[in-house]
C-alpha cells in the first residue's frame, strides 16, 4: 500500500536521550552525574539537594530542575527518602532552514501537573530502555516534557488544581451527554453510569457549569437538533426530534422555542437561504 | 532564570476530537487544506479518498491528504467511534528527509495512541494547548504509525532477521494478545504451546529483554490504560477484572509500578474531552 511522505526528518534535535527512575535514600547518598549537555530532574516524593558549581539547590516534591548545557557536573544528595526522574539529553543542531520555534523553560519550577510530567518521563524511561529506540520518538517526548515545565511557570494558580476534581466530574458528565443525547437519558441514568450519588453529581456539575444536568441535556439536544434541521432538510420536525432524543414532538417544540425564541420550523426557514450561514446557538459543524 | 531551546516546528496541529456515532449520518464529502489523521477506537469506518476506499477496523489509522476529495462510504454504524486530528506540515518535501507514513496502519500499542489523543484534546478544551506541545503530540502519533526513513531515498530501516527463536517469541506474544483477559501464566502458556516453561522463558527473554510475566503485565496494564480513558462508566475494579486481574489490590500495585501513577490519578490526567457526533 502506498505511503504518504512527510518532510519531518529534520526534527530530531534532542539526541543521546537517557531517562532513569531513581530512588535516593536518606541521608547523604550522593549520586554524581556528569551533566554533559542538558539534564532535567523531577522529584516525585521527598526532597533532594542538587549540588552544582554555582551552589546548592533544594528540590522539594513536585519540583523540577533543569541543568543548562554549560554547567559541568552535579551531585544529588537525599535529604529524606526520595523518588525522582532524571533525564539527560544533548541538543543537536537542527537542519538549516528547518521550521523551528523558541521555547523558554524555567530552570527551577514547581510542576503544575505532576501526573502529566510523570506520565511523559515514565514513557521516556520505557522507550530509552528499548534496544532500538526511535530517535524521533525520544526527541518529541523530551520536547513535551520541556513544554510541561514551560507551562508551569505561567500563572500557576493552586485554585486551578483544586477545581480539577469537580472539572473532571463535569467533563465526564458532558462526555456522557455528548455520546448519549439521542437516547432517553436523565440525571439518575448518568449518576448510575458514572457511579456517583445523583444529588452529589448534580451539585458538582452545577458548581462547575452553572446549570443543571437536565439543562445540559436539553442544551445538547437542542444544539444537535438545530444542526440536524439544516443538515437533513428532507426530514420533518418530528423525525429530527426523535433523532435528538425527544419522543414527543410537541415537547420538543416547546423546549426549542424556550431555548432559541424560535420554532424549529422558523429556525429552518431563517437559515434556508444557501447564502446565509447559520446564526446563533452554535449550530456549526464541528469538524 | 530560564533556558532557551530551539525546537522543531515542522507540524502545525489545528484541532482534534473524538467522534461518537449517533447511529445515523455519513461522513461529509469534502476537500480540506490540511492533513487529517483518523484513529478508529471502536467499530468499523468505511471511507474513501479520491478513488481508493478504506475499510477501517478497531485500532487502525487512516491518513487523509490535503487537496484530495474524501468522505464516508457507508452510514456510521451505531458502535463506531474514532479520534481525529487536523494538521499541516511546514517543511517542503524536497529540502528535508522524509518520514514515510502508511495511509492505513494497525496500531500495536493502543494505550499510547489513545493517551496522545486524550492529552491533546484535554488541553485543547481547557484552552491550555500550546502550539509546541500540539505539534509534537501529532509528531508522536505519526511516529507511532510510520517508521522513520533515513535520507530522502526512502530506504527503510533494516528488518530484523526472522529465525526460529524470533518466531517462537512472536508466538508467545500473540498468545498473550489473545488470552490476556484470562487467568494465564508462564506455565499455562508453555503448556498450551507444548514447550518446557524454562526453555520458553529463556527464548522469550533473549529476544525481548523481558520475562513472559512482564510482557503479560505490560499487555494487561496497557489495556487498562485504554479502558480507564474510554470506559468512563466502569469503576477501577471492573477494569482490573476485564484486563485479567482477579485481585484489584494487585492490579493497583502493578499499575503504579508500570505507569508511575495510580489508576485513579491516571484517569483524572485528561479531564476534558471534545465529542462530536456529525
Amino acid at each position: 500500500m502506498m505511503d504518504e511522505r512527510l518532510p519531518l526528518g529534520c526534527e530530531a534535535a534532542f539526541e543521546d536521550v537517557h531517562a532513569e527512575h531513581l530512588s535516593v535514600q536518606s541521608p547523604g547518598i550522593v549520586a554524581l552525574r556528569t551533566c554533559g549537555e542538558g539534564m532535567l530532574l523531577f522529584t516525585v516524593h521527598g526532597s533532594v539537594v542538587v549540588e552544582t558549581r554555582r551552589g546548592e539547590v533544594v528540590l522539594r516534591p513536585n519540583e523540577a530542575f533543569l541543568c543548562a548545557p554549560a554547567r559541568a557536573e552535579l551531585g544529588i544528595r537525599g535529604v529524606e527518602n526520595a523518588e525522582l526522574y532524571l533525564l539527560r539529553f544533548r541538543q543537536g543542531r537542527p537542519r538549516r532552514g528547518a521550521p523551528r520555534i523558541r521555547l523558554d523553560v524555567p530552570d527551577h519550577v514547581t510542576v503544575l501537573r505532576p501526573g502529566r510530567l510523570t506520565s511523559l518521563l515514565r514513557r521516556l524511561v520505557d522507550e530509552a530502555r528499548q534496544p532500538a529506540a526511535a530517535r524521533a520518538v525520544l526527541h518529541h517526548l523530551v520536547v513535551l516534557a520541556l513544554c510541561e515545565l514551560a507551562r508551569s511557570s505561567l500563572a500557576g494558580d493552586a485554585a486551578q488544581q483544586k477545581e480539577a476534581v469537580l472539572e473532571n466530574i463535569a467533563s465526564r458528565v458532558d462526555a456522557f451527554i455528548a455520546a448519549h443525547y439521542h437516547e432517553p437519558i436523565g440525571t439518575p441514568d448518568i449518576a448510575r453510569e458514572l457511579h456517583y450519588n445523583p444529588d452529589y453529581l448534580e451539585r458538582a456539575y452545577r458548581s462547575e457549569r452553572r446549570m443543571s444536568i437536565r439543562e445540559a441535556i436539553h442544551a445538547r439536544r437542542i444544539k444537535e437538533a438545530a444542526a440536524q434541521l439544516l443538515l437533513q432538510r428532507g426530514k420533518g420536525v418530528a423525525e429530527i426530534a426523535a433523532l435528538c432524543g425527544y419522543t414527543d414532538p410537541g415537547y420538543f417544540r416547546r423546549v426549542f422555542k424556550r431555548a432559541t425564541n424560535m420554532t424549529p420550523h422558523g429556525w429552518r426557514l431563517l437559515n434556508s437561504s444557501a447564502l446565509r450561514r447559520p446564526v446563533g446557538i452554535g449550530a456549526g459543524i464541528h469538524e | 532564570m530560564t533556558v532557551t531551546f530551539e525546537v522543531g516546528a515542522s507540524v502545525e496541529a489545528l484541532n482534534a476530537g473524538l467522534f461518537v456515532s449517533p447511529g445515523f449520518g455519513t461522513h461529509a464529502e469534502r476537500i480540506i487544506d490540511s492533513y487529517e489523521l483518523i484513529y478508529v477506537a471502536q467499530g468499523r469506518l468505511d471511507m474513501f479518498e479520491e478513488n481508493r476506499s478504506f475499510a477501517l477496523l478497531r485500532n487502525q489509522t487512516l491518513l487523509l491528504s490535503p487537496g484530495r476529495r474524501h468522505g464516508g462510504l457507508l452510514p456510521y454504524p451505531p458502535d463506531v467511534n474514532f479520534y481525529w486530528v487536523h494538521f499541516r506540515v511546514r517543511g517542503s518535501a524536497g529540502a528535508f528527509p522524509c518520514m514515510s507514513v502508511p495511509k492505513v496502519a494497525t496500531i500495536r500499542n493502543p494505550d499510547s495512541m489513545t493517551e496522545l489523543f486524550c492529552r491533546f484534546i484535554s488541553d485543547q478544551e481547557s484552552g491550555t494547548l500550546d502550539p509546541v506541545s500540539a505539534g509534537h503530540l501529532v509528531s508522536l502519533m505519526l511516529c507511532a504509525i510510520g517508521e522513520e526513513t533515513r535520507g530522502t531515498d526512502g530506504r527503510r530501516a533494516a528488518q530484523v532477521a526472522v529465525d526460529d527463536h524470533a518466531a517462537l517469541a512472536d508466538k508467545v506474544q500473540t498468545y498473550i494478545e489473545a488470552h490476556y483477559p484470562d487467568a494465564i501464566s508462564t506455565s499455562s502458556i508453555a503448556a498450551a504451546m507444548r514447550y518446557n516453561p524454562d526453555y520458553l522463558e529463556r527464548v522469550f527473554r533473549a529476544r525481548t529483554n523481558v520475562s513472559i510475566l512482564d510482557a503479560l503485565h505490560q499487555k494487561r496494564i496497557g489495556m487498562a490504560r485504554v479502558l480507564l480513558h474510554t470506559e468512563a462508566g466502569k469503576n477501577i475494579n471492573e477494569i482490573a477484572f476485564q484486563c485479567g486481574y482477579t485481585d484489584p489490590g494487585y492490579f493497583r500495585r502493578m499499575f503504579k509500578r508500570v505507569t508511575g501513577l495510580t489508576p485513579r490519578e491516571f484517569r483524572t490526567l485528561y479531564a476534558r474531552t471534545h465529542i462530536n457526533t456529525h
